[in-house]
């Protein structure tokens, strides 16, 4: 039960600076998910945290101590890996029961807390089974429960459903959640997947090439976004995003094509101002066919054609060509279409972004 | 009369059985009976006296035999468990290296290039209790003013040929216990570390395990080598001084060439291999439980 | 007395083990080339450097006549090397 505090944190592989300074606060039992692409600096950061990666520069305090240049062992965390680390040799039992051993437990506590964990993760059929006898699932389910007996200050995960089928990853985010409301404390979470982030997470920070781009609520990193490359990483399918320039309360994009510019934004930009356009698939439907908020004078409807469908069942995906490119379109309680067809387009405009073309910030207050 | 045609598998196989057959199994076989004989190189009628088991027997009862077989047992046991330790070390020490490891890989198996022939000489060159180099530097460090016998004096030639051995083995451990450290998956030992062991703890509860098998295969192979240890205790004392090196081997080949007494080696030789045979069994026991403890797919 | 906070004496120990594991590591390098290069050097020095008493570490001059007295032929205190390499 600990705050984790990272100030302008660095790591640098020789001249190569990998995570560039960052500052996080996370709160006491709070879950953190960091999420990015591939090579965002999200695993650094997280084997900073864990102690398994000098740092170059700043601070990692855990627990109002600072921990720096302490071994692993020394921070009083746990982590659960992506490839699950089992050892091998050891029995599940074993291998719940190591870090107590290690640290020289008693027999009878060492023996109950092995029995809480297995009785909350349900692995009490499989205790005296070695790793090579079970299944990916079972592993990771195992490698969390060695994370768990610890009682630890906080727990790190760094991505530990990317090895399971797409099946099993939705069934152990379920368990991870449960698990986290019933024990209760700090998590530091590394995915990849935005999706995981977001079910998972209290709060999301959303790293790219070494830097945060926004830490934030999941309603607020979807809601806001603070920068284009938020708002393109966050929510599936993603955003359409499109380059465009302001003229006179107009959007213009580079077909000529335009939409008007949505009101709350009129203060913030002016005439001749490159923006990127933003409109979430929710808020583009086909008219009739979506939910929408706000004023319905904020609704602009366009005639489009479709180029592509994609039905869902309860819903489906429609491509429409807008300025030359398709951009999607979520149409609820769905009615056939095809290629080709024409179809009147609402744009909600009280949803959309823009972003600063140059920095890429949100230009909303 | 019909004639069974040969199937094409047994033609087709034929010449290697037979070349095989010409070179391994004959003069096995020959070697083998004549062990049953008092055959001496100086009297070739010999061959043909049939005398039983009596070769055995006489080695049973021979003390220069069992005092070579004791040797030859100490100097497996200390060469292995000291190649062992420093292997064990130095593969670790290049493990951790982070840079130049290459090259340091390279060093580490310089002592396998030299033959155990050269090894011989430039150990007894080094040990040279006059002009060695072993010498000149307690010499000159002052630790000593005497010119230590290392040849010379029965236990220090047993010393000096150990040293020989391990400095030109220890590589054979290091190099497989060193494949063993990369083949090894990297997170159970961060996991490990994490979990809150020391770095001696995270080697004995988690490195240990996974590289116990590779120094089984080691010690096995390294078993096999030094119960036929030769060459370098032929070139450093021969033998002596009046036989207190006088390794299993040594002694075959002394028993054989200088006596002439084929029959009486051969036995020797047979019953040495026996050595072998108990060692490898061993190792490969060890060396399969081994595997099954850390679920090795190889 | 300067006391030192958990993360000095964490770092002071980090760089201890490096300083061990290079000391170690040279050591080690050492133990295995010694003999080696002492062969080469015993090889490039006049008889008399080698058979000083006390004895010469660094070799004061070089000579090539080991090498020149092995190619020189049987008699001459040589051996005969490239008969070594004669088919028949």
């Amino acid at each position: 039960m600990a705050i984790v505090s990272l100030k302008k944190l660095t790591k640098r592989y020789g001249n190569m600076e990998i995570v560039h300074g960052i500052d996080l606060d996370v709160a006491d039992r709070e879950f953190i998910a960091l999420v990015g692409p591939s090579g965002c600096g999200k695993s650094t950061t997280l084997r900073m945290i864990a102690g398994l990666e000098d740092i170059s520069g700043g601070t990692i305090e855990i627990g109002d101590r600072i921990v720096n240049d302490l071994p692993p062992r020394s921070r009083n965390i746990s982590m659960v890996f992506q490839s699950y680390a089992l050892y091998p040799h050891m029995t599940v039992r074993e291998n719940l029961g190591f870090s107590l051993k290690i640290a020289g437990a008693p027999k009878e506590e060492m023996d109950r807390r092995v029995a809480e964990a297995s009785a909350i993760l349900g692995l009490d059929a499989l205790l005296e089974r070695r790793p090579s006898q079970l299944s990916g699932g079972q592993r990771q389910r195992v490698a969390m429960g060695r994370a768990i007996v610890r009682d630890p200050d906080v727990f790190l995960f760094d991505e530990p459903l990317s090895n399971l089928d797409a099946k099993l990853r939705t069934q152990m985010r379920t368990e991870i959640k449960k698990l986290h409301a019933k024990v209760k404390s700090t998590v530091i979470y590394v995915t990849h997947d935005q999706v995981e982030a977001m079910t998972l997470a209290d709060r999301i920070v959303i790293m790219r090439d070494g830097y945060i781009e926004q830490v934030g609520t999941p309603d607020e990193v979807f809601q806001r976004p603070a920068t284009r490359f938020v708002a393109g990483f966050i929510g599936s399918p993603p955003m359409n995003l499109q380059e465009a320039t302001v003229d006179d309360g107009k959007v213009v994009f580079a077909s000529g094509q335009s939409l008007p510019l949505p009101r709350r934004f009129k203060a913030r930009v002016s005439t001749g101002d490159k923006v990127v356009f933003g409109l979430r698939p929710d808020d583009l439907y086909p008219a009739g066919h979506g939910l929408h908020s706000g004023d319905a004078a904020d609704v602009h409807e366009v005639e489009l054609p479709v180029t592509v469908t994609e039905p869902l069942g309860n819903e489906t995906l429609v491509f429409a060509d807008f300025d030359r490119r398709d951009w999607v379109s979520r149409m609820l309680n769905p009615k056939p279409l095809k290629a080709g067809d024409r179809i009147a387009m609402s744009f909600d405009l009280s949803q959309a972004h823009l972003f600063s073309a140059e920095t890429g910030k949100s230009l909303r207050s | 009369m019909t004639a069974k045609r040969l199937s094409a598998p047994i033609l087709l196989l034929l010449p290697a059985v037979l070349v095989l057959a010409a070179v391994v199994v004959v003069p096995l076989s020959l070697s083998f009976y004549s062990s049953f004989t008092p055959f001496r190189l100086t009297r070739p009628e010999t061959f043909f006296t049939f005398i039983g088991l009596r070769n055995y027997r006489n080695i049973l009862f021979d003390a220069n035999f069992w005092w070579a077989f004791g040797r030859t047992v100490l100097l497996l046991t200390i060469a292995l468990n000291l190649e062992m330790l420093l292997g064990l070390g130095l593969a670790l020490l290049v493990e951790k290296a982070s840079r130049g490891q290459r090259l340091l890989r390279t060093i580490m198996m310089f002592p396998m290039m030299f033959s155990p022939i050269l090894v011989g000489f430039q150990f007894k060159f080094m040990f040279n209790d006059n002009i060695g180099l072993v010498n000149n530097a307690l010499q000159s460090l002052g630790l000593t003013q005497d010119a230590i016998p290392w040849l010379i004096e029965g236990h220090l030639a047993f010393i000096a040929i150990s040293i020989a051995e391990i400095w030109s083995s220890t590589s054979i451990f290091a190099i497989l216990i060193l494949a063993g450290l990369l083949a090894m998956p990297k997170e159970p030992v961060e996991a490990a570390r994490v979990d809150g062991c020391t770095p001696w703890q995270t080697f004995r509860y988690v490195t240990w395990p996974f590289i116990m098998p590779f120094a089984y295969i080691a010690m096995t192979i390294r078993s096999l080598d030094v119960a036929r240890a030769y060459d370098i205790v032929k070139i450093m004392t021969d033998g002596g001084p009046a036989g207190r090196t006088e390794l299993l081997w040594t002694l075959v080949a002394r028993t054989a060439y200088s006596d002439a007494r084929m029959g009486v080696a051969n036995a020797m030789a047979y019953f040495s291999i026996l050595l072998s045979i108990v060692f490898t069994v061993y190792f490969f026991r060890k060396l399969a439980a081994a595997r099954t403890q850390i679920g090795a797919e190889w | 007395m300067v006391m030192m906070d958990a993360n000095a004496s964490a770092r002071l120990k980090r760089r201890a083990a490096t300083v061990a594991h290079r000391v170690g590591l040279f050591l080690a390098m050492l133990f295995i080339c010694l003999p080696g290069i002492w062969i080469v050097l015993s090889s490039l020095r006049p008889t008399v450097e080698i058979l000083a008493k006390p004895p010469v570490w660094i070799p004061q001059q070089v000579s090539l006549d080991a090498y020149i007295a092995m190619f020189s032929g049987v008699g001459k205190g040589g051996i005969p090397v490239l008969d070594y390499f004669r088919i028949r």
